[in-house]
Order: C-alpha cells, then structure tokens, then sequence
C-alpha cells in the first residue's frame, strides 16, 4: 500500500528523532534524581532540584505528544502532576522518592523499546495510577505568607498557589519586594509586554503579572522579587513605571546562614554537572556590540597615538605607548573572536528538520528520496542559521518538488527509483557553504527561455546559455505563476531565496547538468558580527566588500584589456570577463563610454551566472568588519549591505557587489 | 537594540524646542527625541538615495543618517566653506541627524503662541512646517519633523 511504503520511513525518522533527544533529557533527568538524593539525605530544600525535574519532564511531555508516543506523553503528564505538588511545598518523603525512581526507570525501559522497535511498554498504566495516588495524597500546605504583608487584598486573592508560594519564598530569602505598574499601548501591548518582562526579569524575578482593572488604557503590576530597590529606570520611561516597595510586619531576611550557604552549594552542584548554560543570544549581543565598539575606539586611540608619534618621534614616553596600545587592540580582537564563537551552534538542527521535510514532501509528491547529510557539524552563527533555515528548506523542497523525478520517470531515465538530495556543508576561511544537490532531472534551458520569454524577461527567440538559464530562475516574478514553474521546472520563489541569502551577506548560485541534476550553493559568513570583507578603494573612497560575494581577485594586465562592443573585456583564463569600474555599478550603469584607466584591480563576482569583473584603484587590505546596520532611509538602496567604521570616525560602506550588478540592465555585448 | 521609545516629534505648546538657523532663517523641532549635536565633518555618500540624503556618519558605534535641510527645505546649498552642525535625532530607532548651519538656542513653546505660517517666508515642500513663532523681528518656524522623515523613507 502506497499509504504504508511512505509512511514507515516518516515513523522511522521521527523515532530515531525521538530517541535521540529524549535520551538527552533521560540523562540529565538521573543527573537531577541523584541530585535529589543527595538533596533530601542531607534534609536541604529541595525546591531548585523539584522544579528542574519539573521542567525536563515537561520537554519530554511536549517531546513524546510531537512524535507520537501517547503512552510515553500520558505517563510524564501525571509524573508532572505530582512534581507540581512538591514545587508548592508538599513534603518530599521516602515513598514518593522511590516512585519518581520508578518512573525513570520505566522511562528508561520504554525508550529502550522504543529504540530497538519491541513492543510498548506495558507498566505505564500501572505506574500511572500510583501516581494518581501519590497526587491525592500529597497534602500542599498553605502557603506561609508573611505577616502583615502590605499587598492589596484583591491583588491577593489573584495569586495563585505557586505564585503565592514564590512570594513566600523570596521574603523568607530575605529578597525586596516590590510591585510595579506599568501602562501599555494598546497597539503595541505585546511588544511593550515583552519589553516589560525582559527589564523584569533583570532586576529580579517575576513571581506574578495581574492586569490592572479600571485604569485609563492597559495597565499590569508587576509583583518582583529583586535583590536591590528599584529605580523608575530600570523600566522604560514610556511604560510609565511606578514602583511601590512593600513591606511587612516581620523583618525579612530571616534566613539562618548556615541554609542560605548550602542552596549556594547546589547551585554549584547544579552548574558543574551539566557543564552548559543557556543564554538569551541577545544578550550575547550585547557584549559583542560593545566589544566591537571597543575594538573601534582602541583602534582610534592607536591611529591618534600614529600622529602624536609624527610629532613628537623621539619622545620615549610616546614610543612606549605604542606596543601597549596594539596589544589592548590584539586582545579585544582575540576576545572578539571567543564572544563570536559563543555564539556558535552545529548545523545539525536544521539538517535533522531537512530529513523530516525529505520524507513528508516526498510522500505528498509520489516520490522516492533519500536525504544524505554531510558536514552537519558544521558551525554557525546561531542567527545566521536562523536566517538560513527556511531558505534550506525551500531549496530541499525545491529538490523534491521540481529535481527529482517520479519513480516511473526515473526508471525510465535508467536512474534508481529512489532519488538523493545530498545536504552537504563545509567551512571555508570564514565562510560556510552549503550544497543542496539532487540528482534529478536537472535545469532544462529550453524550458527556462521559453518562461522567462512568457513572463517579458526576454526577448522572442533569444537563444540563452545554461549559465543565463541558472541566472533567470532567481529573478523576481519569474516563478509567480504556478503553471510557468510546472514547465520550467524550478524557480518557486528563488528571488526570496536570494534576498534572504544577501541579507545574511551571502549568496546563493546554481549550477545544473540537464538529466543528471542541480546543485544548489549557499556561502554565508560564520556570523555576522565580524564579515570578512576585502576594503578596496575607488575614485579616492573606500568600500568593503564581503569576501564570499568575490570569486577571485584579478590584477589586470593592460595587454588583455581591450574594447568589445562599447565595454571593456578581459582576455581571462576562464573565458571573456566583461570589466565595469565600481564607481560606474554605483551610478547605475555598466555602460563605459570612457577607456578605463590601466593598471587596476578587478573583484570577479558572479551573479547568478553572470561573470563580471568590479575594478578598483586599489586593494588596502583584507579585515574583519562589524557590519552596522544604516538607517531605514538608506536601509533598502540597492547594493548597500551596511556600513563599518574601520576606526578612523567615517563611515565606509558595506557593499554587496551581487545586488550592485543585479541592478544595472543587463546589456548584452552582441548587440 | 533596546526597544525604540516612541517621541511625539510634533511641537507641544509649553514644549521646549531646540532653533538653530537655515540660510539666515531660524528653524525649531521639538527638544525630546534630539540625541545629540555634533559638529558636521562630511559623509560617506549613499549611491541611489534620496537627493536630500547627504550621506552616512559614525556615531560611537551606530550610524547616523544625514539629512541636508538646505534641501530638504529647498534653500541653497550650503558655501563651500561653511561650517555646519548636525542635530542627531532618535527616529523609531534610527539616527537621522539634521544638517544645520549652526544651533542657536532651546526655546519655551508657550500656549497659544503658535501661529499659522506667515506669508511671504520660504516653506519649502507643503507639510513639512507646523507652524510659526514670533521671536523679536522674526518668526521660528517649527519642523513637522515627523512628516519630514516619512516623505523620504
């Protein structure tokens, strides 16, 4: 049955993908129970131990209902039951230990049939209704409210039991209380909530957010926890913040040292066994901002140091700066890089969801594919694989969906029914790229010119080459109807695609053997922070170019130069390069009336399949540059990536030589 | 980036403003989102954008769009030699500094002194000025910056 063929391997995968990160957590659940342990021998809190428990439960719930494993999913839910009642404070005892040691166990056992394919396990209902028992058992004090608390009685009896328990908690840990009350606009409440929170969330925490009836507009108190008082700043000034520290009858902070010692020990218990920490990546942003910016203003310091030392050459004390001032720089450069390598994760994430996409998409076509990944351990900026991700998955999609053929077609083509779509990345310098290669039926140019000639892109009866063919299928507007793609095979938005990829300071180019298949190239920088760029100069400005937008750098020796059809060519190796000066791609045109200058440099970038080649005055150097973003009135103009400030207080622009090229008409030399 | 504060930049009676001049005329915008002012040392020219556009600059670590009121104003352009300073202004999140001949001074908006646009004074393109204010012989003439910026974005 055709259902069952398509289906088994869908089950495989989501197994496979199953095992793997429930396994994960299964390893870190033991880690916690043996924490516990230790926890509950030596009678210390154990609320910190209970609540990571808590939560690793819950990504196995969400983990095991995804892929489907109801047993698994219906055991966790109850297991969950119980570990919430011992994070409101019921008493954690020897009986209840030994059942959450079972539930591991049983845990264990089902992932084991699980991954050797045996059948269910058939404890979990057993196991499930002890739990139920210990639920009802388990008797949640009422939460010990300080006395005299000096909260609001409706706000009060809002709080629920945990948040109620959290607010106890902190005053016992001697933690300053405070309420807070922000006000929203109703238009942007969700990104002003967001904001609220994360300022929250600095300060201290968050045990609860009420909304705050019968105030003009959308008001919330937050009620906080913090270790200091607070300031009306640590809160946008728009949201209006008003801060009420509350107070009680009894003083706080009545913690007997000797308790407080030991929840600082099983933080320390907690950090060293699993060794990682999870961060908000922008705050990791942050700290590279400003590395960057340090770097920068360092690097103004060692220039201005240059003049004083025109000045003054003799001076010892100015000569003895020098070296101090460029190992500061040395440093930041080398804390630069660590911060950027923080950042830093294995593509294997969207590798993993390129195989789910594989087997979905090729049992909604009728079609026979097996996806192969290489390099998957390949590193990348955590937004640049972000960024790169749905681009990915549309050329996987694309593969499936325009390359491979139907099984019957294949083998009549003489190829094996089941096609391959090879997931292959590699680092380059400070690049990384990424092949998307099927062997399928590859790009037809007949069927390319006569879309494209359909849609006005070209003229009637132009013949084009494959390289063109490749160039045509990521214009826009070339894939907006559907029946166009059906014919030409590929195509479905890869203008998207392109623009995505120089987004992220890469590019994307094609290369295609009709009958034999496509391969799909993405280059993108390891991370966007620091891009590689070549700085260049032209007409007496500088501009950076991103190193993975230039195929090669070429020296031009003025007896291959010559004039051809009212351009510049270059008798290169590769072939006929057409020559345009940067400063003319900046003015829009590629049109050269003038002789160009001898004695230059030329940039071959490839857009598309269009060779060109850029020519500079001159090459200043190879640099890692922070790219700054430019205002939004400036943000859209063609070519224009960002800017830098190489450290000398101008702005030097980020130029992405691609779209530069893509935005000059295409003229063609046999005119 | 810290989340933008969205600034009213329309001047508000009992506002403060900031004037500075233009071609001998004495403009104001509204004090609250002004970041900064630095002295004017060039740009980096933007290809394709806005004639008005004077280019980009660096500000420690962000980049400030300038814009040229001149131009925008449709005044003359500024001498070879003249001097000029930029009123940096922080617009939904982005920088965009003012091209100003020089700042003169912060100003009190009291109530009801706002006044229709005189006739016979430059105003340059319709909407982008809100109003005048009558200081000593002449009039501030207050920048509807808000419409400034969204004729060219």
């Amino acid at each position: 049955m055709p259902d069952d063929r398509g289906g088994r391997p869908e089950r495989e995968r989501s197994r496979s993908d199953f095992v793997s990160e429930a396994e994960e957590i299964l390893e870190t659940l033991s880690d916690r129970m043996r924490e516990l342990e230790r926890v509950f021998a030596a009678g210390r809190p154990h609320t910190e131990t209970i609540n990571t428990i808590f939560r690793e439960v819950h990504s196995l719930k969400g983990l095991a209902s995804l892929l489907g494993f109801p047993e698994i999913a219906a055991m966790t839910h109850e297991l969950e039951d119980l570990l919430s009642r011992l994070r409101l404070g019921g008493a954690l005892e020897g009986p209840v230990l030994d059942l959450l040691h079972l539930c591991l166990d049983a845990l264990l056992d089902a992932l084991r049939r699980v991954r050797t394919g045996g059948a269910p396990a058939t404890g979990l209902d057993d196991i499930r209704e002890r739990l139920r028992l210990a639920v009802a058992s388990i008797v949640v004090p009422a939460a010990p409210l300080p006395p005299g608390l000096d909260l609001p009685a409706d706000l009060l009896a809002v709080l629920t039991e945990f948040e109620e328990r959290r607010l106890a908690d902190s005053h016992r840990q001697g933690r300053r209380l405070s309420l807070v009350r922000l006000r929203f606009e109703p238009d942007r409440l969700e990104a002003q909530l967001e904001v609220a929170g994360h300022k929250a969330a600095e300060t201290g925490e968050v045990i609860a957010r009420i909304p705050v009836a019968g105030e003009a507009g959308i008001a919330f108190d937050f009620l906080l926890a913090s270790d200091r008082p607070l300031r009306p700043d640590d809160f946008p000034a728009e949201l209006a913040p008003i801060i009420r520290s509350i107070t009680t009858g009894a003083p706080s902070g009545g913690v007997p040292p000797g308790t407080d010692a030991s929840a600082e020990e099983d933080r320390e218990d907690l950090a060293g066994l699993s060794g990682s920490l999870r961060v908000p990546v922008a705050r990791l942003d942050d700290v590279l901002a400003q590395v960057g910016d340090l770097s920068i203003a360092v690097a103004a310091l060692e220039q201005g140091l240059r003049e004083v030392r025109e000045v003054h050459p003799e001076d010892r004390r100015v000569r003895a700066l020098a070296p101090r001032v460029q190992g500061i720089l040395k440093r930041l450069r080398a804390l630069q890089r660590s911060t950027i390598e923080v950042r830093l994760v294995p593509l294997q994430q969207v590798f993993r969801r390129a195989e789910r996409l594989v087997a979905r998409t090729a049992r909604a076509s009728g079609r026979e594919a097996a996806l192969h990944a290489l390099g998957a351990d390949t590193e990348i900026d955590k937004g640049v694989m972000d960024g790169l991700a749905p681009s990915l998955m549309h050329l996987v999609t694309n593969a499936l969906v325009h390359g491979i053929e139907t099984p019957e077609d294949r083998e009549r083509a003489g190829k094996p029914r089941q096609g391959r779509v090879v997931l292959s990345a590699f680092r380059r310098g400070a690049s990384v790229v990424i092949d998307v290669i099927d062997d399928g039926r590859g790009i037809s140019v007949p069927a390319v010119r006569a879309a494209a000639e359909a849609r006005g892109l070209l003229h009637a009866k132009e013949p084009i080459t494959l390289a063109q063919a490749c160039d045509l299928i990521f214009l826009p507007g070339f894939s907006t109807e559907t029946r166009v793609n059906e014919v030409s095979g590929r195509g479905v938005g890869m203008d998207v695609v392109r623009r995505s990829l120089r987004r992220l300071k890469g590019t994307v180019a094609v290369r295609s053997v009709e009958g034999k298949g496509t391969t799909f190239t993405m280059i993108v920088p390891i991370s966007l922070a620091l891009v590689p760029a070549l700085i260049v100069q032209a007409q007496g400005r500088r501009f950076a170019i991103p190193l993975g937008s230039i195929r090669e750098n070429v020296r031009l020796l003025g007896s291959r130069r010559h004039r051809e059809h009212g351009g510049d060519v270059y008798d290169h190796p590769d072939g006929p390069l057409r020559l345009v000066r940067l400063e003319r791609l900046l003015e829009g045109s590629v049109s050269d009336s003038r002789e160009a200058p001898q004695g230059r440099f030329a940039l071959v970038t490839l857009a598309g399949g269009r060779r060109l080649g850029i020519v500079v005055d001159g090459f200043l150097g190879r640099q890692d540059v922070v790219v700054k973003p430019v205002g939004r009135w400036v943000r859209d103009v063609t070519g224009v990536a960002g800017a830098t400030d190489l450290g000398d207080a101008s702005a030097v622009l980020v130029l992405d030589p691609e779209a530069l090229v893509a935005a000059v008409p295409e003229e063609r030399p046999h005119a | 980036m810290p989340e933008a504060a969205v600034v009213d930049t329309r001047p508000r009676e009992h506002g403060r403003i900031l004037v500075f001049v233009v071609d001998g005329q004495e403009y104001g915008v509204t004090l609250e989102p002004i970041v900064e002012i630095v002295r004017h040392r060039g740009a980096t020219p933007v290809p394709y954008a806005d004639p008005a556009i004077e280019g980009i600059v660096p500000l420690r670590g962000r980049m400030v769009t300038l814009f040229d009121l001149r131009r925008c104003l449709d005044r003359p352009a500024r001498p070879a030699d003249g001097s000029a300073q930029v009123v940096v202004i922080d617009s939904s999140g982005d920088l965009l500094g003012l091209v100003v001949d020089s700042v003169n001074r912060v100003a009190v908006l009291p109530p009801d002194a706002l006044e229709p646009l005189p006739a016979g004074l430059r105003h340059g393109p319709p909407g982008m000025l809100g109003g005048a204010l009558r200081h000593k012989d002449g009039y501030v003439l207050l920048l509807e910056l808000e419409a400034m910026v969204k004729r060219l974005s």
